[in-house]
This record gives C-alpha cells, structure tokens and sequence, in this order.
C-alpha cells in the first residue's frame, strides 16, 4: 500500500483520503484509527461496550437522568452527565442548545425557525433537534466567534 | 431572563407600530371626521404595555411543549382582550357593542401580527444562522 502525503495550505480542510479495490477489514481499520484521533467515548447498547469515534456522535440527549449518545444511526446509553460532555468536548465543536441536549454542530445542515423564538437544526441524517431561546444566543455568538 | 425582557421590548414596539395603523385604519373607516388631541399619540403606547403585560408575567424557565404553547399563546391573548377590553370600556358609563367588537377584532389582528412578524424576523435570522453556521463548517472541516 502506497503512502501519499500531500500538505493543505492552512485555510483548505485536512483530510485523509483512502485509494482502495473495496472497503475491506484492513480499511475500516484505518478509518477506525483516523476517526479515534479525535478522541471517542464510551457507550453502552444491548448490553454491550462499544467505543463511539467523537466525529460521529451527532448529539447527546439527557432523558430523566439517563445519558444517550446519538450517532447517524444509532443511539447508546452511558453513565456520565450531559454538562461532563459539554465542558470536555467544547473544543471539538459541541454546544448545549437545550436543557437536555448538547450538539455537535458540525452535524446541522440547516436551520429552521420553530415556534415562539425557538430554532430547529436539522441534522445530516434527517433528524431535528431544538435549539431552545435561552441558547440561540450562546449558538449565534460562538458560531461568529470562530467564523 | 434577559433573553426574554429582549423579546418583550421588540413585542412593545412592534405593538406600538401595529397599533398606530389599526387607529389610522379603523379611525378613517368609522369616525373619519373626528378630531384628536395630543393625548391620543399616548394610546398606542399605553396599549403596548398593556399588551405585553401577560407575556412578562407568564414567563416559565421551562422548556415548554409545543402544545403548552399553544395553550399559553390563547391564554395570552385572552388576558390581552381582557386587559385592553378593560382599559377602554371600564371606565366609560356606556358600552357601545359595536366598538367593543371592534376593538376586540383589532387586539386579535394586532395580536397575530405580532406572532407573525416575530416568525418572518425568525426566519431571517434562521438564514443568516445557517450561513454563518456553513462558513463556520469549512473553516473548521466536517
């Protein structure tokens, strides 16, 4: 397998690009390796452990003292509280926008009035979240903050 | 809180505006011949304050389900009857049931209004949210 490393200039994205005959184990294994280089946490569904890469959680939901993790497609449970993932992850783009949820806001797609001063965010897989009046704020300035 | 008092200030201006109109409006319509004094630039005014009196009183940190707020904007809006309602026929001897129809229709097309402006300037800022939001996304890579 050949190496290629090509250097961005500072205002393009970095990326990593795969060349390959078909996804096979070897592969997901990188993608696994280059998505954990931004750190992961830990979640619990049916019963098992599963490490979730942080580039794929989507959001993550407080629902009467339980913690959930949603990913594009699936959602895992975990122990620790919502405000623990928002002070730890804030550098890597995650923000309350509600009482219960905390987002990663390189997931939105777009974003929507909802009613009485309320925002929805729809999400990269169709899902929408609420961005609750107390937050829009908060959202607004970080957002322009790092433009 | 402070989100709030914001939302109430914006809600007491526009309130003001729209009520100017309706007074224009309905002024020309049904007594185009009568005469006002000074006084009457502080009706609009005093009807916006009375109008987001029920908006300031009824303020829950909670975060409210779409039907709670539909069950709170109708509870608005008949305090905002109640109270103009009030402050225009309570203190007059007679109440003529045609202008307190009147007045009633023009709370609850002002009242409307109020929502919808506040929708159309919530889409605005939506727009300019989402863009901002899509600059933000290839400076910081997704």
């Amino acid at each position: 397998m050949d190496i290629n490393v090509k250097h961005v200039d500072v205002s393009e994205r970095e990326y990593v690009e795969i060349g390959c005959h078909e996804q096979d184990r070897r592969v997901n294994e990188i993608i696994r390796f280059v998505k954990g280089l931004d750190g992961s946490v830990a979640g619990v569904r049916e019963g098992k452990q599963y490490e979730i890469p942080v580039v794929d959680i989507m959001y993550f939901e407080s629902v009467d003292n339980r913690t959930f993790i949603y990913t594009a497609k699936m959602s895992y449970e975990t122990s620790r509280k919502l405000y623990e993932f928002e002070s730890e992850l804030q550098d890597s783009n995650f923000l309350r926008i509600s009482k219960s949820v905390v987002l990663n806001i390189m997931k939105v797609e777009s974003i929507r009035p909802a009613l009485n001063g309320r925002f929805l965010c729809k999400l990269r897989n169709g899902e929408e979240v609420i961005i609750s009046r107390k937050y829009v704020g908060a959202f607004r300035e970080y957002i322009s903050r790092k433009v | 809180m402070k989100e709030h008092i914001k939302d109430n200030l914006m809600n007491f201006f526009i309130i003001v505006t729209l009520v100017n109109i309706v007074i224009f409006a309905c002024g020309m319509i049904l007594m185009p011949e009568q005469q006002l004094t000074y006084t009457a630039f502080l009706v609009p005014i005093i009807d916006g304050l009375l109008g987001i009196i029920p908006g300031l009183v009824m303020y829950s940190k909670r975060e409210l389900t779409v039907r709670q707020m539909l069950i709170r904007e109708v509870i608005q809006l008949l305090s905002i009857e109640a109270i103009i309602l009030f402050f225009t026929f309570g203190f007059s001897g007679s109440l003529n049931i045609k202008y307190l129809l009147v007045v009633a229709t023009s709370v609850a097309v002002v009242y409307v209004m109020v929502n919808v402006i506040r929708y159309f300037l919530d889409i605005r800022s939506a727009k300019k949210l989402t863009d901002e939001l899509k600059a933000f996304q290839s400076t910081h890579g997704s």
